[in-house]
């Protein structure tokens, strides 16, 4: 049993922690993205017809 | 009320903010590609992010909290099969990238060109059926979650699921993929906050020993070990995890919220580079809920309705003056999963039935807008079916078995028809070589199980998830069989 606690305690605290550094990392990078496909796209031409 | 002024002036301001951000990318909109996988140009942070946004929402934390709330530590093992699965799928690249190599929009595009336009048909039907019955209990249990953060009303319940929905239809119908994608930006940034704080207020308020002792005193060992009373027959047991893991490796590639996040893709390395750390946050995403779930049993008790346990806890631990932001953080994962499952399921109709069907009758394609506009008005449709099921329909089980189950109706059949299409077509598999028969006979049989479900009396979901796709598997294989012994290829044809 006790080991079975300090496991999901363990499992707990790495989601917490590694979900706190790619929310972080994904934020920052992803502007970047959004901004170079936006511009991308502007630039294509539209429609498929 | 629970909110106070400027917690509701926090909430508009962001959803006017969403709402202007979802118009200027209008622009941008071009053809059905543009609409449907925003023409294919996302990078790999925008990918995960967006595929994150769409697998999260209020629905996500109340069924994953209910589990928590229920059965203790037990239910964390549901975060592990996603993890190995994401992982092992983006390091091979086993389906997924032979499925990215095709550049297909929705999933049944690949059955009409490795078998025929009718099991892509039938393929669209029945994950319209399962995917809309899925969808169908999500207005109903969150709105009961808006009602309880805010304090209105639980009469109010219907007016609660109108007005959100025709907020979310307004913003996707006019968006598609590319306004998905920039108002995921902001969501994201918001509800990953959001998720934060919960768990960190949590641990600090309740505390970690006070948490295991009231598991411990609460449920004994049947919520601390998954495996108990025995590894087979349990909740959580061995044949639990077989079927999650099936599951997962079926859902990443025939899930069409998950796949249109995946074809929508720059190329074929950003896809398997969106699996492989989406493993990470699949993980989370699990975890982190469950465990506000297992906190809510330690802070509150019993509560009448387990679904309610968390938005009671959350009203009570939540500091003044944040509660504004945590419930425009919970709304903000909301609206990108209604957007995109509204998206998904449209595009599957609008796409795959009622394109075939237009298809057959008239001999030729849709145009571009013609198919925007019905992929538009099924939404409409969509939304008006969903608020009704979820008035109508009570679920007797854990919101999370209900919610597996229904969508177990074509998961199945797909994972195997994807697999043998893509690993299966070769002339040198003799009588083995996948089959129109087979097809047909997968989705068939791996949609039994599903249907059981709905039965008062069947055996544990993990025992009909796990048969479902053993099913599917039989089906195929017996199919092909039959097909190639009483009516063979010729060398050259495809069939």
């Amino acid at each position: 049993m006790r080991i079975l606690i300090d496991f999901w305690v363990f499992i707990v605290l790495t989601a917490l922690f590694s979900f706190t550094i790619m929310s972080l990392l994904i934020v920052y990078k992803a502007y970047f993205e959004l901004k170079t496909m936006l511009k991308g796209m502007e630039k294509s031409e539209k429609g498929e017809e | 009320m629970n909110l106070l002024w400027y917690d509701w002036l926090f909430v508009i301001v962001y959803i006017v903010f969403v709402f202007y951000s979802g118009s200027i990318v209008k622009k941008y909109i071009g053809g059905i590609s543009d609409y449907l996988v925003a023409n294919r140009g996302m990078q790999f942070h925008l990918g995960l992010l967006s595929l994150m946004c769409t697998e999260i929402g209020m629905i996500t934390y109340m069924y994953f909290a209910e589990l928590g709330y229920k059965t203790g530590f037990t239910a964390l093992i549901v975060g592990i099969p996603p993890f190995l699965v994401f992982l092992f799928l983006g390091k091979t690249g086993f389906i997924i990238k032979p499925l990215l190599d095709m550049k297909i929009m929705t999933l049944p595009e690949l059955f009409e060109k490795k078998f025929t336009k009718g099991v892509r048909f039938y393929a669209g039907v029945l994950m319209a059926i399962g995917g809309i019955l899925n969808f169908g209990v999500f207005p109903g249990v969150e709105a009961k979650f808006v009602n309880i953060i805010t304090g209105i009303s639980e009469k109010n319940l219907l007016a609660t699921m109108i007005v959100m929905l025709t907020v979310v239809l307004i913003y996707t119908i006019f968006g598609g993929m590319v306004s998905v994608l920039v108002t995921n930006y902001l969501q994201y940034a918001l509800l990953s906050f959001g998720m934060i704080f919960i768990t960190i207020v949590g641990i600090l308020k309740i505390g970690f020993p006070n948490i295991i002792n009231a598991v411990k005193t609460g449920m004994g060992e049947r919520g601390i070990n998954p495996f108990y009373p025995s590894a087979f027959g349990s909740d959580f047991g061995v044949e639990f995890i077989l079927w999650q893991l099936l599951g997962w490796t079926a859902l990443l590639t025939s899930w069409q919220a998950v796949a249109m996040r995946i074809f929508s893709s720059k190329d074929t390395k950003t896809g398997r580079k969106i699996f492989t750390w989406s493993s990470l946050m699949f993980f989370s995403r699990a975890i982190l809920p469950i465990f506000w779930g297992i906190m809510a049993f330690a802070y509150l008790g019993k509560v009448d309705d387990s679904i309610t346990a968390l938005p009671l806890m959350l009203v009570k631990i939540i500091p003044k003056g944040f509660i504004g932001i945590i419930f425009a953080a919970l709304l903000a994962a909301s609206m990108s999963t209604y957007s995109s499952y509204l998206l998904s399921w449209s595009s599957v109709i609008s796409e795959d039935i009622i394109g075939t069907i237009v298809k057959n009758v008239f001999g030729k394609d849709l145009k571009s807008k013609t198919r925007i506009l019905i992929s538009r008005i099924t939404m409409g449709v969509i939304m008006i079916f969903i608020i009704w099921w979820s008035l109508f329909y009570g679920i007797g089980d854990y919101l999370f078995f209900y919610l597996n189950m229904t969508i177990t109706l074509f998961v199945p059949g797909t994972l195997i028809v994807v697999v043998f299409a893509i690993y299966f077509k070769k002339k040198s598999f003799g009588i083995f070589r996948a089959r129109n028969l087979g097809a047909y006979l997968a989705f068939t049989l791996g949609a039994f199980p599903t249907i059981w479900y709905f039965f008062p009396k069947h055996p544990v979901v993990g025992r009909l998830g796990t048969l479902a796709y053993l099913l599917a598997l039989v089906g195929m294989i017996a199919g092909s069989v039959v097909a190639n012994i009483v009516k063979p290829l010729k060398a050259d044809e495809e069939g």
